[in-house]
């Protein structure tokens, strides 16, 4: 269990943008699974168990911060996330790319950041990501294709593709 | 466009870029783990309902050992008696774990009896919705004194009308009225209520929601530990926002305590109190014919005869009459006219 909290860890940090919202919505997930720890499959199944209960607990983070921020919207404060990270000509002269990426997963919708983590960083399939996000394999593969559409389009993050063979 | 390996890359990078909390595993588990005093496992306090499911045990225990030594034919119809009939999760599940200890406290008594007995026991303690369905069909004069019978007779057996539509007047009187009684004096009621009218038809369902109360029984358990690991929590909040996590979790926790415990009291009204829909028809009031034979009826016959008669050359003639009454209409006028100028016409001519 400790050593699957750092990447639990990680992942609520890209999924939410905030490493204290991330720590509280760890913390929580990692309750709920000692909790309910009879309920964890065994095997190859366990992982996007283990990703759904994190998945669940940053919801939850994300709707009580909505409660607590005077009735705000969770697309406002997901908003506000991608109002405070910085612009693409701020990134392109700091030239950090983590903050490239965090900064293009905040302007990403929810629903497309959430499967589009949990594939890159947390190295889940389709399926497993399915199971962790409670959706079908085809809502996913949908999913992941308009976030890599979207951000293959953002100005900060094409500066680190690399350049593609044959072009003019 | 960015391949599935650069944003592999870029995504690694972004993570690696948030530093994990050094304490943060040992802290959760260390909240999650039973507390530990002097390298051994303090013993939790009992709770009032542990103690209460202890104690039936026991009791469950000790009737079922009088009972099989007692009884020479090995009837376990004590223990059937004393176990309540409906209740709670809490009830099956003392039951069964009595049951299960007297197996191993007791080797030397029969399997035979054992398993009797707790079939028996078993079966006592099922928690069955008894509902059931009469119409009686009664004159509209009975109506008011047979609804009044039925109250009475519900009062009689302990129980009540929860619900009544009765009408008395108009086209079609009658109405139906829902009594609850015991569960045990169900059946007894049915037969008495049979006998106010004439029965046009029975129909009883017998509903078994033993699984429903263990499920709900087993809910509140889990909720009831949850609550207190949440307390357990409470008392180690260091940071406000911590606690008002907490307090929050706590909160929904005993929300859903309170809703389950709420559908456990329905259940258990529905299961003490057996509902008996009694519907009553009033037949309609017969209708009054002539007779269909005799003078009466011929003459009845030849007057339709004739009106039909005229119906239908009225409707195959009605252009022709139509025609011809214009006529005769517009010639009287006419007539009545000439009738009035011609003296003066025949003054002037002479």
């Amino acid at each position: 269990m400790r050593s699957w909290y750092a990447p639990a860890y990680r992942t609520a940090c890209l999924v939410l943008n905030d490493a204290s919202g991330a720590e509280e919505a760890v913390q929580e997930a990692f309750l709920r699974m000692w909790r309910f720890r009879d309920a964890m499959p065994e095997g190859e199944a366990a992982r996007p168990w283990l990703y759904r209960v994190v998945v669940n607990s940053c919801y939850s983070w994300a709707r009580k911060q909505w409660s607590t921020d005077g009735r705000r919207a969770p697309s406002d404060s997901l908003a506000r996330l991608a109002e405070a990270s910085p612009g693409p000509d701020e990134i392109a002269v700091i030239g950090d790319r983590a903050s490239a990426v965090r900064a293009a997963l905040a302007r990403l919708p929810e629903a497309l950041r959430v499967p589009v983590v949990l594939r890159y960083y947390a190295g889940l399939s389709e399926k497993e990501i399915a199971v962790a996000i409670h959706r079908r394999p085809g809502t996913v593969k949908s999913r992941l294709h308009e976030a890599r559409r979207l951000l293959s389009a953002d100005a900060a993050l094409s500066e680190f593709a690399a350049p593609e063979e044959g072009t003019r | 466009m960015i391949t599935d390996d650069e944003f592999e890359a870029l995504f690694h990078e972004a993570g690696g870029d948030f530093a994990v909390p050094a304490r943060g595993p040992d802290e959760i588990l260390a909240a999650a783990a039973p507390p530990v005093r002097d390298g051994s496992v303090v013993p939790g306090r009992f709770r009032p309902r542990q103690l209460a499911l202890a104690g039936t045990s026991v009791a469950a225990v000790v009737a079922l050992t009088i009972a099989l030594l007692t009884s020479s034919g090995g009837s376990p119809a004590p223990l059937a008696a004393s176990a309540p009939r409906h209740g709670i999760a809490n009830t099956s599940s003392a039951s069964t774990s009595g049951t299960n200890y007297s197996a191993a406290i007791l080797p030397k008594l029969a399997p035979e009896a054992i398993k009797a007995a707790s079939q028996a026991a078993n079966a006592e303690a099922r928690d069955i919705i008894a509902t059931g369905t009469l119409k009686l069909g009664l004159s509209r004069a009975q109506l008011r004194g047979d609804v009044s019978r039925l109250e009475a007779l519900a009062a009689s057996f302990g129980g009540y009308v929860s619900a009544a539509d009765i009408v008395e007047t108009g086209s079609r009187p009658g109405g139906t009225i829902v009594v609850k009684v015991p569960a045990g004096s169900f059946s007894s009621f049915i037969t008495k209520a049979e006998k106010i009218a004439r029965v046009r038809s029975l129909t009883t369902s017998d509903t078994d929601v033993t699984g429903e109360v263990v499920d709900l029984g087993a809910q509140l358990t889990a909720l009831d530990d949850e609550r207190s690991q949440l307390e357990v929590l409470l008392g180690r909040a260091g940071k406000i926002s911590e606690l008002l996590s907490v307090e929050n979790e706590i909160e929904s926790v005993q929300s859903q305590i309170q809703q389950i415990q709420g559908e456990q009291r329905t259940i258990a009204t529905q299961v003490d109190y057996s509902a008996l829909t009694v519907d009553l028809l009033v037949p309609k009031a017969p209708h009054v014919s002539s007779s269909p034979n005799g003078f009466g009826h011929a003459l009845h016959e030849a007057v339709s005869s004739f009106v039909n008669g005229v119906k239908a050359l009225v409707a195959h003639l009605g252009d022709v009459v139509f025609g011809v009454l214009s006529f005769v209409v517009v010639a009287l006028i006419l007539f009545g006219l000439w009738r009035s100028i011609w003296p003066w016409v025949r003054r002037r001519i002479a």
